[in-house]
């Protein structure tokens, strides 16, 4: 039997490098297991448009549009104004949702908005979902820009009952309100 | 010499705070090995803080790694989300520990020859959309530092590799390979 000592100096590497490569795995796999904030590997983050996606208008001949294409209807920021003062928002017929993480939903979100972080969903199911049946119209946003947060947390919700026209997307998002400068409300951590 | 000498009473001290770090005994005080123990403590470190921020923030890496349209596989962008953080972190313990040096150096060397060629791939797709020049452009690459250069990501990443490569080939690293 060739022992360690006898292989060629290439291939004592080659077999140490097969070893850290394979316990490297094991210790990975193991510390994704056991960490609170760790990924489940069967899982689809980023559900695909159930129908033919939406490309929103661009003037030809300009920079690709860094709005990300989607199957749900949209709000600009005028329009959520105008949501919020209704008194349909108040009784929450109308629901507004925040689909950021908890450090970004802290430091600052739109007053009145549920969040619902979809990467962490089991966290904001049981207050998300009873307001999402009981609403007609609802209003998701993320930062804005390329973020696809909102999107995705709309097509996870639709995926768990919640009917897709009642949903809207505030595409220009949380920087769009804040260009605007329309007040944030802060919440403890 | 008495530099050399002062290098070595440090790792000793070091060794006496962590027993758990195994620094073979020097022989003979070479400039030679103290840069070899130097730099894997370099790369060591760096390795663990990189990945430390990675794995502690998977999301958001996640997300990052999906921008390189590298991985169509919803299980394949998890798996690697998931494990690759962790994996540097590993590899950094090794190189601190001393542990199987040059082999994790070797693999060190051709993750980060990897990670560059992503990169660059990433940069030139991102140029061609923003038309800024290729050094002016800077994103979050998903490296754990946040918002880079890519020029300046690229060099640094080239110094690793050549750093790495240099732990691998030399007659002068330490440990227990």
């Amino acid at each position: 039997m060739m022992t360690a000592s006898r292989l060629h100096p290439i291939g004592l590497l080659g077999l140490q490098a097969f070893i850290v490569i394979f316990s490297g795995i094991i210790f990975a796999v193991m510390a994704n297991f056991l960490s609170p904030r760790g990924l489940e590997l069967s899982r689809n983050y980023f559900p695909p448009a159930a129908t033919p996606a939406i490309q929103p208008t661009a003037n030809i001949g300009a920079a690709p549009s860094p709005i990300p294409t989607h199957e749900f209807s949209t709000v600009t920021t005028d329009g959520l104004v105008e949501m919020l003062r209704d008194k349909r928002f108040v009784t929450r017929r109308f629901l507004l949702i925040d689909a950021r993480n908890d450090a970004h939903f802290r430091n600052g979100h739109i007053e009145g908005a549920l969040q619902f972080d979809h990467f962490q969903p089991q966290n904001y199911l049981s207050a998300v979902m009873p307001a999402c049946l009981a609403a007609e119209k609802i209003v998701i946003y993320c930062t804005g820009g390329s973020c696809e947060d909102s999107l995705f947390a709309a097509r996870m919700l639709r995926d768990f009952g919640i009917p897709a026209d009642r949903f809207s997307i505030f595409i220009e998002g949380i920087q769009a309100w804040k260009d605007a400068g329309l007040p944030l409300t802060l919440s403890a951590p | 010499m008495e530099g050399c000498r002062a290098s070595v009473d440090s790792i000793r001290t070091l060794e006496i705070a962590m027993p758990s770090l195994k620094i073979p005994l020097l022989g003979e005080c070479s400039l030679a090995r103290l840069i070899s123990i130097t730099a894997r403590f370099a790369l060591g470190g760096f390795l663990i803080a990189m990945g430390l921020a990675k794995a502690f923030a998977p999301v958001d890496f996640l997300k990052l790694l999906r921008e390189y349209h590298f991985l169509s596989s919803p299980w394949l962008l998890n798996a690697t989300a998931a494990t690759l953080p962790w994996f540097e972190v590993f590899c950094g313990i090794l190189l601190l520990g001393g542990i199987a040096t040059r082999a994790t150096s070797a693999i060190i060397a051709g993750l980060f020859f990897f990670f560059s060629i992503a990169i660059a791939h990433r940069a030139i797709a991102l140029q061609s959309e923003l038309h800024v020049p290729f050094c002016a452009l800077s994103f979050d690459c998903g490296c754990g530092a946040g918002e880079v250069f890519v020029c300046a990501k690229l060099t640094e990443n080239l110094a690793w590799i050549a750093l790495a490569l240099w732990l691998a080939l030399s007659r002068h690293t330490l440990g227990k390979t």
